[in-house]
């Protein structure tokens, strides 16, 4: 290469590093605009009278969420998704806003709060508050929801099988810290007449759901635990179990009217109607990021990311790497100038890339920096391999630590669930790997000498929220939630079951901390970035 | 065979613990049962060992099923093969892992690469024939003509179904739905295993219940009628059972055709 070969390089990696920083630096100052300004515009109230268009965008922190309705437009006047149906004045859409990705961001409960503060159904004390008993209207009574974005769920212990009967558990749960009140309460509390146990959740994205309750899971096998998936009594079908992060109830039916009758204080819940037209309203919504403020529209270039590919896709597919790309919607923007730049060891040879993606040579600098960020992240989140350690249920079925990379877990192509389905405590809620949350309680589970144990944590555990185990009692599924899926991030912040990372880079500290993967900050970066596309 | 056949249909990746079959066919190698810490060697294809009686022994690699796990001591039962070489230690095959319930800290040594392992290696590619099924059915067996016992064979101490006996469980279930079945047994034991040093680990009584109600339970949810399961349970091996090992820890099923 001659001098001025060099002179040209060097100046198209400086152009690329300023580029790159400017689109950092563009996040960033997004990300504090959007704190500082939230607004309502957005909100759709319970019983209003609108359209809801086939296609609609909003603005979030990074930039557009596109929500696509494969049925048409919906009228939501009268519809029971939008009819305040309940004696709270809620409504489904009031914790599953379209703007939010069809669930509901921190930043958008505190607009609510700031326009309407408790006068606004969402902070209905039922479940809006940290515990109903405190005073109504005062900002400290729904810190969690207003922090956090988490509802409280009260569920009764000893835990109940689906025909009702108590369900003798494996293990004897005390409360070691009660911030809000509400485990040691008279009324609500573990020792009142009616003993519940409360504990404090994000609600789920309820879109792309055929990717959720696909009609054919993958096997027959809750493959990890070995136990037969059960049927859905509607339908026929075996149930894939992503639908609840406690599998509590195990279909989108049962899940509605589950929510109908606690969230909404419906007496009888949504009617078979109501449910039939709820459910085929939501088996057409499809959400996902479709731009970004730097990178621009991520449906070109080769990609086509948006809800409209989610439409298109087939549910319940597993990734597996060269042979099955994760997210195809990314592939066209990894090329093998980006594959030839990683630092990190991949699990598997990476498979050969195009030497240019589609219309590269016309892509603005902050464009191309924000597309190879992604497709760098794509690739990290695809192939990078790391220990993955203590993790029940994965570990145990394929080795305690497996050499593995993110995609071990979030397997399903297009939406990054867990098709198995995905049962796991990562950790988020149990300690000693949990990020501390002195604002929730703490509980101690001392499990039975003649149960098995939970396999990583021993006997006696403490943990914000125990999980799945509060369904089953079992004491080896403390913990343990269900993988949600990935698109529609950048919409609806915080994260985790529990709203303990309050933004992506949070999210992935959290696993670059809990598997000592060593990502440096370019990587955790690409990966925010990856995410923040889907 | 056919079976075998079925199961690989099935398309899981799975390492097929025969070790009962082994043992009653006098297959060459050494048996070997002992308890110990697995070792976990970080090579691009995992390798797993454990060491024994001053002998390092290779486990496994990779795989999905019963795998080998850091924080716990495992049982080993399996065929040592004094000639045959993996990650630089004796090779066992087959081999059953059986990692033992509760947590042993002592259990935590990660190895680091020392060149004895192959450095190429896919090892989470599903294989086409996953690929090709996904979400497809599996292949109906044929109708039984004569009463049949079937073997499940289950780890030590535990009760889970792993991916081969998901396999095998689905098709007892799917054989007795194609055949006109009377009545069908599933019998629950807990067994023993005989060490290398001549002691005898014992199961809790208690498993072979809950042994029973795992696989009664997956028939029943498969679709083999309630109506016709009957569970039993017995807190020692099989009648019968000569070797304690895998094999004295099975739970079987008892299948009686239907009078014509």
């Amino acid at each position: 290469m001659g001098e001025s070969g060099a002179r040209v390089m060097l100046a198209a990696a400086t152009a690329l590093f300023v580029a790159s920083v400017a689109a950092r630096a563009s996040h960033r100052a997004n990300d504090m605009a959007a704190t500082s300004a939230p607004t309502t515009d957005n909100i759709i109230p319970a019983g209003a009278d609108r359209t809801l268009s086939a296609y609609s965008t909003f603005a979030n922190p990074t930039g557009t969420l596109a929500v696509f309705n494969a049925d048409g437009p919906v009228a939501t006047r009268g519809h029971p998704f939008f009819e305040p149906l309940g004696r709270n004045g809620r409504a489904c859409v009031t914790c599953h806003q379209p703007a939010d990705a069809m669930s509901l961001s921190v930043r958008s409960i505190r607009a609510r709060w700031a326009a309407g503060g408790p006068k606004d159904s969402l902070f209905a004390a039922v479940d809006g508050a940290n515990c109903p008993n405190l005073p109504v209207g005062q900002r400290s009574s729904h810190s969690l929801l207003l922090d956090k974005g988490l509802f409280r769920i009260p569920l009764p212990w000893p835990p109940r099988d689906p025909g009702g009967r108590a369900i003798s558990p494996e293990f004897d749960i005390t409360v070691v810290s009660d911030p809000t009140g509400c485990n040691t309460d008279r009324v609500y509390g573990l020792k009142s007449s009616n003993p519940h146990i409360s504990v404090f959740r994000r609600p789920r994205m309820a879109a792309n759901m055929k990717y959720v309750e696909p009609e054919r899971p993958l096997s027959l096998w809750h493959i990890r635990t070995g136990e037969v998936r059960p049927l859905d009594p509607a339908t026929g079908h075996r149930l894939g179990g992503n639908v609840m992060s406690d599998g509590r109830a195990p279909t989108l039916i049962a899940q509605m009217v589950d929510a109908s009758r606690t969230h909404m204080a419906m007496e009888v819940g949504l009617s078979p109607a109501q449910q039939t037209q709820v459910r085929k309203f939501l088996f057409h919504v499809y959400a996902a990021q479709v731009t970004d403020h730097a990178g621009g529209r991520l449906d070109t270039g080769g990609a086509y990311l948006g809800p409209r590919a989610l439409r298109d896709g087939k549910p319940a597919v597993v990734g597996a790497y060269s042979a099955r790309p994760m997210f195809p919607e990314i592939e066209g923007w990894v090329t093998q100038r980006i594959a030839s730049s990683i630092k990190w060891i991949p699990l598997v040879k990476l498979p050969p890339f195009p030497a240019t993606r589609v219309g590269e040579a016309s892509e603005t600098s902050a464009q191309r920096a924000f597309r190879d960020s992604v497709a760098r992240g794509y690739l990290s989140f695809m192939y990078r391999q790391f220990l993955i350690r203590n993790v029940a249920d994965l570990n145990g079925f394929i080795g305690n630590p497996v050499k593995q990379t993110c995609a071990a877990c979030h397997n399903m192509v297009q939406t990054g669930m867990d098709v198995a389905p995905g049962y796991l405590d990562l950790g988020t809620t149990t300690y000693p790997t949990a990020t501390p949350a002195p604002d929730l309680p703490l509980f101690r589970i001392d499990c039975h000498k003649d149960t098995p144990p939970h396999p990583y944590l021993g006997r006696e555990i403490y943990t914000t929220d125990p999980g799945r185990a509060l369904i089953t009692g079992r004491c080896a599924d403390v913990g343990k939630v269900v993988i949600q899926q990935m698109r529609g991030l950048a919409a609806r912040a915080p994260y985790f079951a529990g709203g303990s990372a309050q933004d992506l880079r949070a999210v992935v500290n959290f696993y670059d901390a809990r598997f000592r993967i060593g990502y440096t900050q370019d990587e955790i970066t690409d990966l925010v970035n990856f995410m923040g596309a889907l | 065979m056919v079976a075998r056949k079925w199961i690989a249909a099935l398309g899981v990746v799975i390492s097929t613990p025969a070790l009962a079959e082994s043992l009653a066919a006098g297959s060459s190698g050494r048996p070997v049962s002992f308890v110990a810490c697995p070792e976990f060697r970080d090579t691009a294809r995992q390798c797993w060992l454990a060491e024994s009686g001053g002998k390092t022994y290779y486990i496994g690699a990779f795989r999905i099923g019963t795998p080998p796990q850091l924080l716990h001591k495992v049982l080993v039962e399996g065929m040592a093969h004094d000639d045959q070489i993996s990650c630089g230690a004796i090779n066992i095959d087959p081999v059953q892992i059986s990692p033992l319930p509760e947590l042993d800290f002592s259990c935590d040594a990660v190895l680091p690469d020392n060149g004895t392992a192959p450095r190429e290696g896919s090892l989470f590619d599903l294989p086409p024939e996953v690929l090709a099924r996904n979400g497809g059915d599996v292949p109906t067996p044929p109708p039984l003509t004569k009463n049949m016992a079937f073997a499940v064979t289950l780890d030590f101490d535990r009760t889970v179904l792993n991916l081969v006996n998901q396999a095998k469980v689905e098709l007892i279930a799917r054989t007795i739905m194609a055949t006109p079945v009377a009545r069908v047994i599933v019998n629950g034991h807990a067994g023993e295993s005989r060490l290398d040093d001549g002691s005898i680990m014992r199961e809790a009584p208690e498993i072979a219940t809950r042994r029973m109600a795992v696989v009664r339970d997956a028939l029943i949810a498969i679709g083999v009628p309630k109506k016709i399961v009957e569970g039993r349970t017995a807190d020692s091996p099989p009648e019968g059972s000569s070797v304690l090992g895998p094999e004295s820890r099975e739970v079987t099923v008892d299948v009686v055709l239907a009078q014509p």
